[in-house]
């Protein structure tokens, strides 16, 4: 015991992993290698005899479930609990989706993921002239609270955690999932699952907004506070760099950006009068997963340790669970060529691969088929499959951070980490995200980046295969999913038949009561409950906090 | 070509963005087209937009469309963005501030390239702001491709000038000094919700006062204005002001003045651009010559030469210019 | 009529995805290769698109669309072209159009349908050659 990183390990194990371990036990499978070697939870450097280098070790690196996170966020990691494995899914109509969902929880999913059509993600009824051939094509059409009834009918909302890519409107469909969880008898605070809820990137890469930047981050600190004290165990924001990467930022961007967007939402969140350790715990992050394993893996363990240390230094979190960077992934869907479509499912398993040894919390692989269309249900299984051969026969999964200690990946982590904190005193300097957006700083560097990575393939100084080398002649595409021209019909109908069922009276009050409230400072959670509750549509509410705040155009921020 | 302006006369938009099409190329008819646009207009006032990129020049252009549709104002728009030096080509961003006007049929947004021309504004700018005029467009609005470059033209054909400042843009205060403040009958600083607005607000008046034409001017010099043209915060006093400018530039006295100066700054234009190709061209044949190579060994004075040169071009202007197959005077004797 | 001049082309985001990576791109690209380009954002309806074109007199328009819902909107740019007698005007489109698709984009008018990882060199060549055999503006100007 002369070593101190053994003294270190022996408290590790005693303060943290036995705590952990009680609460969420390992996995009964035999934690070996495939030759039968045993698997320890943790490995470290080894002959760190001398007290400073055992120091730095600490600061940088340290132990899984601990300050600052580098190796992860759990202590025991993948031993205990898989990640949430969670395809993105949703076209069509409620019943559709519905079914692809009991499809994939049938399988071994774990977590159900929400794709809303463009029109539902804008805050346009099905009916509005321009949700025109967009209803049901990137996702599921949700109008009004009968739809999302549809979309969840016998699955029990209480077993399954929920998470859902909804930005601009987030208000309006998660009081409505709120609303479906009631009349299955779960209350509130016993629902579980995420809203992306995360404005400030869709300015800069996503383009899915409504309303102008101020009174966005007001409908999202609303959230937040409804969230903290109603539901506490929803997460009300999805800080997201998916977006960011795959409108074709570097991987130091991708971390820098995001991490000062969510500096931007703890600010608004603190002057919305909520405390950091009330609030940060709830706030997650959304990544992407590009085929460069050793990259992507000290993107993750980077962006990891940047938060832990924004969070104590800057904003003084007390809680470690603020300061702990819970992610999920999604395989980066820009790498997907259209070409020689089975060569996705190796790019996608890299991809998963490197979320894993990053220490993801939750995985979407993306299909092989998705340049071509959305995905069939027999490249949304082989998707899912990829994560549940990585997870029970890679290995990956048998210890935490199995990369550390690479001096190639500490490397790639140390320059992310410096890179994205550059970009962060960047936009601090020009007065905060909101300014930066108003300049265009983010949107131009990104820009700047995808414009020289693609020049690069085009010079071929960068090889895509099947695309500008090993180019296959006269290929021919694999059958894709087409989505049902009648749905759209189908669901401007239904749309119809609700408008002339519910409570007129009842829709017109709940309505004035949101315009009246957005016009204030109260908090608009409730009445935007009380109108999905009468079956008020997302377009109608929508249209009445347009008439109060104004819609965003681009090129104004 | 008489049938052509009648139509864009009768609001007919095809025609009239066929037409500018045709003055920006230069080609064909173009020349008779310019002839018939230039006694057919001057009635209408221009107003000048210049600044440097990004500080919301279109932006500004947009919440003022907005204000003077509401006043059912016809309005054209002018805007222009630098031809890459390298390809040829442009890339025509301005528009896309403006785009909830697309559909407006009382707006006409028309994007130019400069194609190499200097001082912030092409060629054809001034005919096609004439095209405007002829499709019953009041006021055009010019906005100048702003890179901090001599913007001039824009002063000697707008019947008033605004130029647009703004915080974080360069080195703001080199940039007032550098002087486009010479041109400007309005002074407007964007983004005055930020406290470097405010600030640069200071300088400017600063500026102002001690500067020449400040002093020599009866009314007191430019006015100053501070916005933020995003939210619409003072565009509603700057426009009130922009019309004032607008009302007093309507009188014959000031239409006459308008026009003269157009002209003037249209042969100006054409005259450089000639003189320009001239020189070109003998440069090319003079440095074919003896005369020249004993310039590059230093065996002979340059200050001749040019001299000489500039003398010869100008003759050859006058002796029928835009010849391709004319050799200059200079190039001539200097081969003998 | 415009050989006086650089080709003029309109990129368009037609319908609702806020995907312009592509687009951007080509708007650059095109620009580097000497075209006057006028780039209208995302999220236009084909109204926009069209009066836009109209007004800017271009010689072709590219569409960008990621959600699936070219069939539509696309449809809905060349009737509202048709009306305005602009149907000389090139077009062309990129995004995520699957092959099963573009028989019938074809036979709209759309002379290229170029689908992700088309190389660029591609693109300009095919762009080129539709521009030089393009019918002429009928050239009202002239009469």
């Amino acid at each position: 015991m002369s070593d101190p990183l053994d003294r270190e390990l022996e408290r590790w194990k005693r303060e943290t992993l036995s705590d952990a371990v009680a609460k969420v036990p390992e996995r009964p499978e035999r934690r070996v290698t495939a030759s039968g070697r045993p698997v320890d939870t943790v490995y470290l450097p080894r002959n760190l005899s001398n007290a400073a280098a055992c120091a730095a070790y600490l600061e940088q690196i340290g132990f899984p479930g601990e300050y600052p996170f580098t190796r992860g966020v759990q202590p025991s990691m993948y031993r205990s609990r898989f990640w949430t494995m969670r395809q993105y899914a949703g076209f069509g109509s409620a019943e559709e989706t519905n079914r692809r969902f009991r499809y994939l929880l049938d399988h071994g999913q774990t977590g159900l993921s929400v794709a809303f059509d463009l029109p539902t993600q804008i805050g346009y009824d099905s009916d509005h002239a321009l949700a025109a051939g967009e209803v049901g094509k990137v996702g599921v059409a949700i109008d009004t609270l009968a739809d999302m009834e549809a979309l969840f009918d016998a699955i029990p909302l209480d077993r399954v955690s929920t998470s859902m890519t909804i930005n601009a409107p987030a208000a309006v469909l998660w009081a409505m999932y709120l609303a479906v969880g009631a009349k299955q008898g779960v209350a509130a605070d016993r629902l579980t699952g995420t809203i992306q809820n995360d404005m400030l990137k869709e300015y800069m890469a996503r383009g899915t907004y409504i309303f102008p930047p101020a009174p966005s981050l007001r409908i999202t600190t609303d959230i937040f506070a409804y969230g903290a004290e109603h539901a506490p165990r929803f997460n009300t924001i999805s800080v997201s760099g998916y977006h960011i990467r795959e409108a074709g930022s570097t991987a130091a961007q991708e971390v820098g950006f995001t991490l000062a967007d969510g500096i931007a939402y703890v600010e608004a969140a603190r002057r919305a009068g909520l405390d950091v350790d009330r609030f940060a715990p709830r706030v997650a992050f959304f990544f992407g997963a590009m085929t460069d394993l050793f990259e992507e893996v000290g993107k993750f363990r980077a962006a990891r340790r940047l938060w832990a240390r924004i969070m104590k230094e800057r904003f003084g979190a007390k809680d470690p669970r603020s300061c702990t960077l819970r992610f999920h992934t999604q395989t980066c869907g820009a790498t997907l060529t259209a070409q020689q479509v089975d060569n996705n499912v190796v790019r996608v398993t890299l991809q998963a691969l490197a979320a894993v040894l990053g220490g993801t919390q939750s995985l979407h692989t993306n299909s092989r088929d998705e340049a071509l269309a959305l995905p069939t249900e027999a490249s949304v299984q082989l998707a899912l499959r990829t994560q549940q051969v990585i997870a029970h026969e890679s290995g990956a999964a048998l210890t935490a951070d199995p990369l550390a200690g690479s001096y190639y990946v500490e490397k790639l982590t140390d320059e992310i980490e410096a890179e994205a904190r550059e970009l962060i005193a960047r936009i601090d300097e020009m007065g905060g995200m909101v300014r930066a957006l108003e300049r265009r700083y983010p949107q131009s560097e990104i820009e700047k980046s995808a414009f020289a990575y693609q020049q690069e393939i085009e010079r071929g100084r960068r090889v895509i295969v099947g695309v500008n080398q090993y180019v296959a002649k006269d290929e021919t595409q694999p059958a894709i999913l087409t989505v049902d021209a009648e749905a759209a019909r189908r669901q401007v109908a239904r749309l119809h038949k609700v408008r002339a069922e519910r409570d007129p009276k009842a829709v017109t009050r709940t309505l004035d009561a949101i315009e009246q409230i957005a016009g204030s400072e109260q908090n608009l959670m409730p009445a935007i409950l009380d109108a999905v509750r009468a079956y008020a549509s997302v377009g109608e509410i929508c249209d009445r906090l347009r008439g109060v705040f104004g819609e965003h155009e681009e090129g104004s921020t | 070509m008489d049938t052509l302006v009648d139509k864009i006369r009768q609001h007919d938009r095809r025609s009239l963005a066929e037409a500018m099409s045709l003055v920006d190329s230069d080609a064909g008819e173009a020349a008779r087209l310019k002839d018939l646009l230039r006694g057919a207009t001057a009635g209408v006032p221009w107003w000048g937009f210049t600044g440097p990129p990004g500080v919301g020049k279109s932006t500004l252009i947009d919440a003022l469309l907005t204000r003077l549709r509401a006043a059912c104002r016809r309005v054209g728009v002018l805007a222009l963005d630098p031809t890459s030096p390298v390809s040829d080509g442009a890339l025509l961003g301005d528009r896309v501030r403006m785009m909830r006007h697309a559909e407006d049929r009382d707006v006409f947004i028309r994007s130019l390239a400069t194609r190499r021309c200097a001082g912030g504004l092409s060629d054809a700018t001034l005919h096609c702001a004439r095209l405007l005029e002829l499709g019953g467009f009041d006021p055009v609005l010019i906005e100048t491709v702003g890179v901090g470059q001599n913007e001039a033209d824009i002063a000697s054909i707008a019947d008033f000038c605004v130029v647009l400042l703004g915080p974080g843009y360069g080195d703001y205060i080199q940039l007032i000094k550098a002087g486009p403040l010479e041109l400007a009958d309005v002074v407007v600083v964007n983004k005055c919700d930020m406290p470097e607005a405010q600030r640069l607000l200071g300088e400017v008046r600063e500026e102002l006062r001690h500067s020449a034409r400040a002093a020599a001017e009866s009314e007191g010099g430019p006015a100053i204005f501070g916005i933020e043209a995003k939210s619409g915060k003072g565009v509603e006093l700057l426009l009130e002001h922009l019309l004032a400018r607008d009302q007093s530039a309507r009188n014959d006295e000031a239409r006459q003045r308008a026009q003269r100066r157009r002209v003037l700054s249209e042969i100006r234009r054409s005259a450089l651009r000639s003189c320009a190709q001239t020189m070109d061209r003998a440069l090319a044949d003079f440095s074919s010559t003896s005369v020249f190579e004993e310039l590059v060994r230093g065996r002979s004075s340059l200050s001749t030469v040019a001299s000489q040169l500039g003398a010869d071009a100008l003759a050859a202007l006058t002796s029928g210019a835009g010849d391709n197959s004319k050799r200059t005077e200079a190039a001539r004797n200097t081969r003998r | 009529m415009k050989d006086g001049g650089p080709k003029r082309i309109l990129i368009g985001k037609v319908g609702l995805d806020g995907h312009d990576r592509g687009a951007k791109f080509i708007v650059r690209a095109l620009r580097d290769a000497g075209y006057e380009v006028i780039y209208t954002g995302i999220r236009r309806t084909p109204e926009q698109i069209v009066r836009t074109a109209v007004d800017e007199d271009v010689d072709a328009i590219g569409l960008s669309l990621l959600s699936g819902a070219h069939n539509e909107l696309f449809e809905r740019v060349v009737e509202l072209l048709k009306a305005e007698r602009a149907r000389d005007v090139v077009l062309f489109a990129g995004g995520t159009i699957p092959d099963q698709d573009i028989p019938h984009l074809e036979a709209l008018g759309f002379r290229r349908i170029f689908t992700p990882g088309t190389p660029l060199s591609e693109i300009l060549s095919a762009l080129a050659d539709e521009l030089a055999s393009a019918p002429a503006t009928p050239d009202e100007a002239a009469t």
